[in-house]
């Protein structure tokens, strides 16, 4: 009589049972990444200016009504004849702590603050989305092979070469005329999903295309013929045995996509491309504070200065996550 | 070698064709009939039905492709209003700007040009020197203050690098005027200094990140074994830098400079719209904006034409760089 075969490779490695304490035990390598990375002083910096940014990004509205104001108020009455802010550096007081915006008169801190929720809500939708693709792209196309591989790398040679931000100017305006006429204003939402949308057809292809070469090597590993030998489907083998071989560099890449939205967001509104919407946004701030930059220069260096905080917190947390993730590195 | 360009260009054709569709039918969902801006003086239905037919607009959308693409090789004829003959390489007519597109172009591209190459100079001399020069005096104070200036550096925005400098020379210092334009050909001195702040903005990112490549590049390169090989026969240091370590060091930043490519045009987008210069980025915004769809394409494709063209000179340049590389 034959016996059956066990369902997957995972019954058959799991059966030695936890070590008891005393021995010296190893340390398994996302343990020994959270170490690293605990150790490592840029990273602990950057994560906690961005845990304050997170934070500040989602307790907008409990900000905003602490400090007695919303992000559609206007000060007209703190502002002389001709819409600039009345006292020093653009009207700082203890009311309004970044002063007010020249001409429309709200207030910068709240409109910073809301800026920076929208600004990370599309950021994040979008590099969360961009990633599945890319990692569901890239599994399929590299474990399958065959034709599926080939239409789906020349897809990726392909949307690479399109240049990204001449693309989004072009298709977000497009886009928005098909739903909306000119005259309506758009609702936020759909603004934000749009841009997202734009950002995720355009931005899964580096995730996609890294995770193709990983799993091409990883196919000829033994465990995958171990598994193949066992029984198992190719929907288990990659979503079971390939992608948690992944996590390393699709979560390095996620960290490291994520600047890239948040300044692309940016871009677009500062050209003024889909500001059909009245969301407070950095992009729209920064365009506006040019024409002020002569008699209110607080007020255009203060959104410019949130944006690289952001990006520069990312920017160096990626870096220190890629180097404690990485098993060659020493530190 | 022969085979391989073969190959590529015929590949980098089949993606242009595949873009021009891409945009082709992108553009052509587009709710709005260009004749519309022309009839802005009321217009009666059957007014606006014969410029339609006139202009080739109520033909169906392949042969509309059809006759674009046709204008792009061999040139096509359009009605007197619009010029008449339009010869070669004919883009079409925008009916919001009132002239052929390839006029357009012809005057936004000099100002482009102008901001792009001196800036290509500046960022590619400052980026991988720096980088060089960190990599071999690891450490050092200019070493450590090198890589604190591609950490941020890379970071910031163009809108921000921009304000800051126009905030020190133009308003506080009144060094520099106003960033305007100016032909190299009238006043060379004017087109310099109207033109150096978008330079310095445009080179001031993309040189922090080639320094930080470079610097990275330079530093795994050094510690191979042919590297200690030719400091153990004697050589000068100056012929390890630049003759061993510089052309293995460059070969992967090459690389990584032509995938690069569209985000340098979003830059060039982004700076001339900061600076208010009138070249092929601002047209491109405005275009977008009033769904000029003629331009838009037009924009596109050239867009697309550069990025592939760039990429087929990287590939080659390849052999030449790296001496194990073989086409």
């Amino acid at each position: 009589m034959i016996e059956p075969l066990p369902r997957s490779v995972d019954a058959i490695s799991t059966d030695e049972g936890p070590a008891p304490s005393e021995m010296v035990a190893g340390r398994s390598p996302g343990q020994v990444a959270w170490m690293r990375l605990r150790r490592d002083r840029t990273a602990r910096i950057s994560a906690y200016t961005l845990l304050v940014l997170f934070a500040i990004a989602i307790f907008a509205p409990l900000i905003s009504k602490v400090m007695g104001i919303g992000p559609n108020d206007t000060f007209q009455d703190a502002t002389n004849d001709i819409g600039m802010p009345l006292g020093y550096l653009g009207g700082i007081s203890g009311r309004h702590w970044l002063g007010l915006e020249p001409n429309s008169a709200y207030d910068i801190l709240i409109q910073l603050v809301y800026g920076l929720r929208n600004s990370l809500i599309i950021a994040v939708l979008a590099a969360i989305i961009s990633t599945t693709i890319g990692v569901v792209m890239g599994i399929v196309a590299g474990y399958v092979g065959g034709w599926v591989d080939k239409s789906i790398s020349w897809l990726i040679d392909f949307l690479l070469v399109l240049p990204f931000l001449l693309f989004a100017i072009v298709t977000l305006p497009l886009l928005e005329s098909l739903f909306f006429s000119s005259r309506q204003a758009i609702p936020n939402a759909w603004e934000m999903g749009l841009i997202v949308f734009i950002f995720t057809v355009f931005g899964w292809m580096g995730t996609g295309r890294l995770v193709r070469g990983q799993v091409v090597s990883l196919r000829e590993r033994e465990f995958i013929d171990a598994a193949r030998a066992a029984g198992a489907g190719p929907l288990h083998i990659m979503l079971r045995q390939i992608l948690p071989n992944l996590w390393a560099p699709i979560l390095v890449t996620f960290s490291l996509s994520l600047p890239g939205y948040v300044t692309g967001e940016a871009a677009l509104h500062f050209l003024g491309i889909g500001i059909g919407g009245t969301a407070p946004d950095f992009g729209t701030m920064i365009f506006n504070s040019l024409g002020y930059m002569q008699t209110d220069p607080a007020y255009t260096l203060v959104p410019g200065l949130v944006i690289l905080l952001l990006v520069l917190a990312f920017n160096m947390f990626g870096d220190s996550l890629r180097d404690a993730l990485d098993p060659k590195s020493s530190r | 070698m022969i085979r391989f360009l073969i190959k590529r260009v015929l590949l980098g054709v089949l993606t242009l064709l595949a873009t021009s569709v891409l945009t082709f039918s992108l553009l052509f969902m587009v709710p709005r009939n260009p004749v519309q801006t022309l009839c802005a003086r009321e217009c009666s239905t059957a007014r606006l039905a014969a410029i339609s037919h006139a202009y080739g607009l109520d033909q169906p959308k392949v042969e509309q492709y059809a006759d674009y693409m046709k204008g792009i090789f061999v040139g096509r004829d359009f009605p007197v209003a619009m010029g008449g003959h339009c010869p070669a390489p004919c883009l079409g007519y925008s009916f919001d700007n009132e002239e052929r597109v390839t006029h357009t172009l012809g005057r936004v591209m000099p100002v482009t040009i102008s901001i792009v190459l001196p800036a290509l100079v500046l960022w590619v001399g400052i980026g991988i020197g720096l980088g060089m020069i960190s990599a071999i005096r690891q450490g050092s104070l200019l070493d450590r203050a090198s890589v604190g200036f591609t950490l941020v550096g890379a970071s910031l925005q163009i809108y921000t690098v921009a304000e800051i400098l126009l905030l020190v020379f133009v308003y506080t210092t009144h060094l520099l005027p106003n960033p305007s334009y100016t032909s190299i050909f009238d006043n060379p001195a004017k087109w310099a200094s109207g033109l150096i702040l978008p330079w310095v903005t445009l080179a001031l990112l993309s040189s922090a990140v080639y320094a930080r490549l470079t610097r990275a590049q330079m530093i795994e390169t050094l510690s191979e074994d042919y590297i200690r090989t030719a400091r153990a026969k004697g050589l000068r240091k100056r012929t390890i830098y630049l003759r061993h370590a510089w052309r293995a060091a460059m070969a992967p930043i090459v690389t990584i400079a032509g995938l690069d490519l569209g985000a340098v045009l979003g830059g060039v987008i982004i700076t001339e719209h900061t600076f208010g210069l009138q070249g092929l980025g601002t047209i491109t915004v405005v275009a977008a904006h009033t769904l000029d769809f003629q331009t838009t394409m037009a924009v596109v494709l050239l867009g697309a034409v550069f990025v592939i063209v760039a990429n087929l000179i990287v590939d080659v340049s390849y052999a030449f760089i790296d001496p194990r590389v073989r086409l």
